[in-house]
């Protein structure tokens, strides 16, 4: 059964649920489209791997969050989260101010619209500086958010409870002092009503 | 951002919080710049670290996996070549030979067959409950891809506990990320020595796609086929099979 089959709620439904045959459908029908776009722009098979599963989860927490709603076709909202995600990657692959216009989109759809595309660059903004924590902060903060409690965690590092708290909040700071000091976000930042 | 606002804001996240200071929190969120921007990057950290998420993760892994299995030649098929790109591929063809060729177009060697078929095993679920300092720098640098950094706790710990199968399973899987596939052929057969532990049941598989990675497919062969034999093999019969067909067509192509 094709994907054009289904209509969006089902496939966010099926993301949502984990549903190996909606994924398993999204990957025959959506895969081969997003490498051969991320190959046709200075990209490899990892990276499209990457980027298709980036896109994938994205909209999974978005949909899990109940934050996203989806009145017109899945597809076409898919593949533009595919196309900026490759972008920012290569912004920051290549340290140059790349905009869509640059890439060869092929069968890919233009753009999102206005605070679409905001979430999603906030989302990439995160997510780079998440990963530029040092590997101690990632664990502690995985763990504490999987459930582990600080004296397990403390316990699992050798280290008193007492530290970990300390280290769990300066890992917190240091993620939000660098977030909000980068200048993309002063153009992506909250506003209080939002 | 204080400490003490931090706390409030994840215990606002976890639903921690009684109704009249989740009020208070929410109203904080909603007036203040600085709350409200905090928030939204800690719920993005709740995100990434949440089970579920990393459960899901996994899933698109094996997906992946499987999307390869099922079209191998899909990497071939689909290149786009600009001709600088040709005239290098026919340099190297001709370099190669007819027989090389023929099995590119095939999409299978026992290099590719590997690529395929192996995946690097998870360590979510490894526990930890005493004095773990080695232990807990080995996973850690093992989750991070830092297997050199890994290597020598693994090690460490694995002479103070040479009975933990576990981390010796994980120590093999290491070395064959680092390309040292002798020392992960070692650890993995003494591995199977140990046949009450669970990972013994995964050793000879991936024993196996080891010496697929080496090239020797006679080896890799051997022990499918033993494995096939075994009640329950790991993975499964089915992936055994397939790749022991796979391995029999590259020997047909050569």
């Amino acid at each position: 059964m094709p994907t054009h089959s289904l209509n969006s709620s089902d496939i966010l439904q099926g993301i949502s649920n984990r549903d190996d045959r909606i994924l398993s459908l999204l990957y025959e029908d959506y895969y081969p489209m997003v490498e051969q776009f991320v190959m046709r722009n200075q990209g490899n098979y990892d990276d499209a791997k990457d980027i298709f599963h980036e896109a994938l989860i994205y909209i999974f927490q978005k949909v899990r969050k109940d934050e996203f709603s989806l009145s017109g076709n899945f597809r076409p909202y898919f593949f533009v989260i595919c196309k900026n995600l490759w972008l920012q990657a290569l912004r920051k692959k290549k340290n140059t101010p790349l905009e869509a216009h640059h890439l060869k989109a092929g069968e890919l759809p233009a753009h999102l619209e206005g605070e679409e595309q905001t979430q999603l660059e906030r989302y990439t903004l995160y997510q780079e500086y998440f990963a530029l924590l040092g590997q101690d902060c990632r664990f502690i903060l995985k763990k504490f958010l999987n459930g582990f409690s600080l004296a397990r965690i403390a316990e699992e590092l050798n280290f008193t409870a007492k530290y970990v708290k300390k280290r769990k909040y300066v890992c917190q700071k240091k993620l939000i002092d660098s977030i909000m000091a980068d200048p993309r976000y002063d153009q992506l930042k909250i506003t209080a009503h939002e | 951002m204080s400490e003490q606002v931090m706390l409030q804001l994840e215990a606002y996240l976890k639903g921690e919080l009684g109704k009249e200071d989740e009020a208070w929190v929410a109203q904080q969120i909603a007036s203040q710049e600085s709350w409200a921007s905090s928030y939204e990057i800690m719920r993005f950290v709740q995100d990434q670290g949440k089970a579920e998420t990393e459960a899901f993760k996994r899933q698109l892994e094996s997906l992946h996996t499987a999307y390869l299995r099922k079209h191998p030649k899909g990497k071939m098929v689909r290149l786009a070549f600009p001709p600088f790109r040709v005239a290098a591929i026919i340099v190297l063809l001709l370099s190669i030979g007819l027989g090389g060729i023929l099995l590119g177009l095939k999409g299978h060697s026992p290099e590719s067959l590997y690529a395929e078929y192996y995946q690097k095993p998870d360590f979510s679920y490894v526990r930890g409950t005493e004095g773990l300092q080695d232990k807990t720098q080995a996973i850690m640098a093992y989750e991070q891809g830092s297997y050199a950094e890994a290597l020598p706790h693994f090690e460490n710990w694995l002479r103070a506990h040479p009975d933990d199968t576990e981390m010796m399973f994980y120590a093999a899987v290491a070395y064959l990320e680092a390309g040292a596939y002798d020392e992960a052929i070692a650890h993995f057969q003494q591995l199977i020595q140990r046949k009450a532990s669970l990972h013994a049941q995964q050793a000879p598989w991936f024993l196996a796609l080891t010496h697929l990675k080496k090239g020797q497919t006679q080896l890799a062969k051997d022990l499918l086929q033993k494995q096939l034999q075994e009640r329950a093999p790991y993975p499964d019969k089915k992936k055994i099979q397939d790749l022991l067909a796979a391995l029999e067509s590259v020997e047909q192509g050569n």
